[in-house]
């Protein structure tokens, strides 16, 4: 069990025309060529020439997240910066790694390499607000955001901090597309997506929208081993399954590993709504994010997204959410959500 | 806050596999610091490497058991220091709940970049592309993990130089929090062609062997190798019966926010994760017997934590030096590898001389330790400072 | 010379990554670092590259460079006195 994290504002830049409404009410962007492509932002209203000089594709659209995170928020200044990536700004990796090889290890430009490090959006973060903090960067693929959240948990259960921006952020190039499909990601029904999304939690209720109340992190579990843990998580925390009036799933038609959100699916009560995302943002390290984004802003809506309707339930609410996201079988997490009343 | 006992240390570095060959060669004062040999640079002559001596075979020759790891140098480097750290301690039930924090700065990339360019080729199909995920810095935290039984709790940090001093930070949290019992923390990275570059074209690696804290510094050599502690409760004590080694007494982490790459001239970051690193012991700057110092020897690093050394510990200043003159910069295995020394230094009471040193900076006149010491050692202070302002302290103190 | 300034700059804001300046918005004298244009050691390394891929001038002191590089003119100078290409 973790202490509760509380959720004041998130934002989330993804395929979908969901950045400047906050929200999803858009008709959906559909994928092209089995990848769904960021919706890039007008960086011109958030920098001048100079700043814009130093941040490939994939830092200013997390810089971007950022900065209207905390504006909504109506913070200048997190204790903490916390992120999560999987594969951070590939673009720059391997432009790297190409200047490598066409200049013969010769003199190389060196902003790639530096953008290429994970943690270079922290510091750009830091940068631009001015925020002396505790910083640092998860990257372990599925569980990438989740560390990032627990980490800031912790921090506030030992009153290191009261508040931080938690975010994620990924990207997918055409070389890695080709990486991944020989790897087999896209052999039994997923597709590729994009996603940045940034959090500002803190450790008071005060203003908040939703609480993590709980935060689950299994590694190749079996089958019953997932049963158990939504159990023992509901129990932990007094709930029925009639509790729940939502439950997201990350499900992305992979016809190999999708039986596993079954498992919570078989579970549910004609209360709850289930819902999913990723026929909308389509699969990568940190989806997950999208996930508690959305969980988020429909909380604060009071309204659900139609988009992501699976199936309806009868619950009139949302209180209770429980959102279950696995990377390829690998990363499982779920989360366990309470609307802040 | 309750403590936070080191009762297992593993390591690997270009001074050899296992912490007696490295406390061997600290003692001698003899650096591993020579031309590449397994690199595959065309810079492997030009700048000298803290390579660890051995091929990847020869390195999985001596892995006493291997089912899971791919064939990677990573994988083997982390999985030999892994497999030391256990050496110490005695096997747990399965009520104690443990977990492995890796920390990486570029995953496999060794292991991949000369075969990249066949990879990315659509009609290039192999039959078996199993080891291009290790291009992920998760692949090779969950194969060893699944070698040494910690797949219950995982996750690989990457905050570039300063990442397993985060590792051991965060692991630190989830034993005082409750979230684990135990848990392995530690780094790992092997020499590729594109750090090496990448440092190259930031025009801050040394031709000859790097001289930190010396006015005529002219920037860091790299290394490679890996390093973990395993770091246990008082309750996980009482089950597994292990003698701690010393004690994880302080941790701080601070963002300067000054520049993507350099750090303040004053050294702000590195003077708020140190002072705050030792307050969080519960100790004075005064108490501090031994600074292990990040001394990179690139003209900004040692500058700034020179200047914020002077402002902390003002004329009393204590012993202090940087080993990287023995390991190079191990960049993600750094914090790690230093920590094991400074644990090194506590169980024997001595410390291991900076290597050449001739001019102190003007700005700073700080001189650091040149001989082998045998001294009382109390407290011991280890810092890890990196790219995009990020600084992390650690200190570790004396089990009595 | 002026011609060539023009090229200069405009090669300076393609190595830069200066997206959307005009060459005009230079200052043939301003000084390129700090006050002036506010470029810093990153940017300095980026010129370095500049100076080696399209001149064949190899600076390998990068405090070299900063002396080379203080304005456009002293730059455009330099290349003229040491281009190899």
């Amino acid at each position: 069990m973790i202490n509760p994290l509380y959720i004041k504002s998130a934002r989330a830049i993804t395929a979908q025309d969901c950045f400047n409404s906050n929200d999803l009410s858009q008709a959906s962007r559909p994928c092209t060529g089995n990848r769904f492509v960021y919706v890039e932002p007008d960086y011109s209203r958030y920098f001048t020439i100079m700043q814009l000089r130093r941040m490939s594709r994939l830092t200013r659209i997390g810089l971007v997240a950022a900065i209207e995170c905390l504006k909504d928020a109506g913070i200048a200044k997190p204790e903490a910066i916390l992120t999560g990536t999987g594969k951070g700004s590939l673009n720059d990796t391997e432009k790297f790694m190409h200047a490598i090889r066409s200049f013969q290890e010769g003199t190389l430009n060196p902003s790639p390499f530096i953008q290429s490090t994970y943690n270079a959006l922290n510091g750009l973060i830091g940068l631009h607000h001015q925020v002396n903090s505790y910083n640092t960067t998860y990257v372990h693929s599925g569980f990438s955001l989740e560390h990032a959240l627990l980490d800031a948990a912790l921090l506030m259960g030992d009153n290191t901090i009261r508040n931080a921006l938690i975010g994620s952020f990924e990207e997918m190039t055409d070389e890695h597309y080709i990486i991944k499909e020989k790897l087999g990601f896209w052999k039994s029904g997923a597709v590729s997506g994009e996603g940045s999304f940034f959090f500002f939690a803190q450790q008071d209720k005060t203003g908040a929208v939703l609480a993590i109340e709980d935060l689950q992190l299994l590694f190749e579990p079996d089958q019953q081993k997932i049963r158990n843990a939504v159990h023992a998580l509901l129990a932990a925390h007094q709930l029925q399954w009639q509790d729940i009036d939502v439950y997201i799933s990350g499900r992305n038609k992979d016809t190999r590993y999708d039986s596993y959100y079954d498992l919570v699916s078989e579970q549910l009560t004609p209360a709850t709504t289930e819902l999913q995302f990723k026929q909308l943002t389509g699969e990568f390290d940190t989806a997950s994010g999208f996930g508690l984004w959305a969980a988020t802003r429909m909380v604060e809506t009071g309204q659900l997204f139609p988009a992501l309707v699976l199936k309806k339930g009868t619950s009139t609410r949302i209180k209770h959410l429980l959102f279950y996201n696995q990377y390829y079988s690998k990363q499982h997490v779920l989360y366990l959500l309470k609307a802040v009343e | 806050m309750s403590s936070v006992f080191i009762t297992g240390i593993g390591i690997v570095s270009a001074l050899g596999i296992g912490v007696e060959a490295q406390r061997e060669k600290l003692v001698a004062g003899k650096s591993g610091l020579k031309s590449a040999v397994f690199l595959n640079s065309i810079h492997s002559n030009t700048f000298p490497f803290g390579e660890v001596p051995y091929s990847t075979e020869q390195l999985f020759s001596l892995i006493p058991v291997n089912t899971k790891l791919q064939q990677s140098r990573l994988q083997a480097l982390a999985a030999l220091a892994l497999a030391e750290c256990f050496t110490y301690c005695s096997p747990v039930g399965t009520s104690i709940r443990q977990g492995l924090v890796n920390a990486t700065t570029v995953g496999g990339m060794t292991d991949i970049e000369d075969r990249y360019f066949e990879l990315i080729l659509p009609e290039n199909q192999e039959a078996n592309t199993d080891w291009a995920s290790g291009l992920d810095c998760a692949t090779g935290t969950e194969h060893l993990a699944r070698q040494f039984g910690l797949t219950d709790f995982m996750t690989t940090v990457s905050t570039a130089c300063s990442s397993s001093a985060n590792a051991i930070q965060y692991g630190a949290r989830l034993l005082q929090q409750g979230i684990l019992d135990r848990v392995v923390c530690g780094g790992v990275d092997s020499l590729t062609r594109f750090t090496v570059n990448g440092f190259n074209s930031l025009k801050n690696l040394d031709k000859e062997a790097c001289k930190p804290f010396d006015a005529n510094r002219n920037g860091l050599n790299l290394g490679e190798g890996a390093a973990y502690l395993l770091l246990e409760t008082e309750a996980s004590l009482q089950q597994s019966g292990n003698r701690p080694l010393a004690v994880l007494s302080g941790y701080a982490n601070f963002n300067e926010a000054f520049h993507p790459t350099a750090p303040s001239p004053e050294g702000l970051g590195a003077f708020e994760a140190m002072k705050r690193a030792i307050e969080k012991a519960g100790l004075l700057p005064a108490d501090i017997s031994y600074i292990n110092a990040h001394g990179t020897a690139t003209l900004n690093n040692d500058e700034s934590e020179g200047q914020a050394i002077r402002r902390l510990f003002g004329e009393h200043v204590p012993p202090f030096s940087s080993t990287k003159v023995y390991t190079g910069h191990t960049l993600a295995a750094a914090g790690a590898i230093e920590a094991v020394f400074s644990i090194l230094s506590l169980q024997h009471q001595e410390i291991y001389p900076g290597l050449p040193f001739h001019t102190p900076m003007p700005t700073i006149n700080l001189v650091p330790v040149k001989d082998f010491r045998q001294l009382q050692l109390k407290h011991i202070l280890s810092n890890s400072f990196g790219f995009g302002g990020n600084n992390a302290s650690l200190v570790f103190s004396n089990y009595d | 010379m002026e011609d060539f300034k023009r090229l200069l700059k405009l090669q300076i804001i393609e190595a830069l990554n200066l997206q959307g300046m005009q060459p005009e918005e230079i200052d043939d004298n301003a000084p390129l670092f700090g006050e002036g244009l506010g470029l810093d050691s990153i940017d300095s390394l980026e010129m370095i590259v500049l100076m080696e891929r399209n001149y064949g001038i190899k600076i390998e002191d990068p405090r070299e460079g900063r002396k080379i590089f203080e304005s456009v003119s002293t730059m455009a100078e330099y290349i003229q006195a040491n281009r190899k290409k």
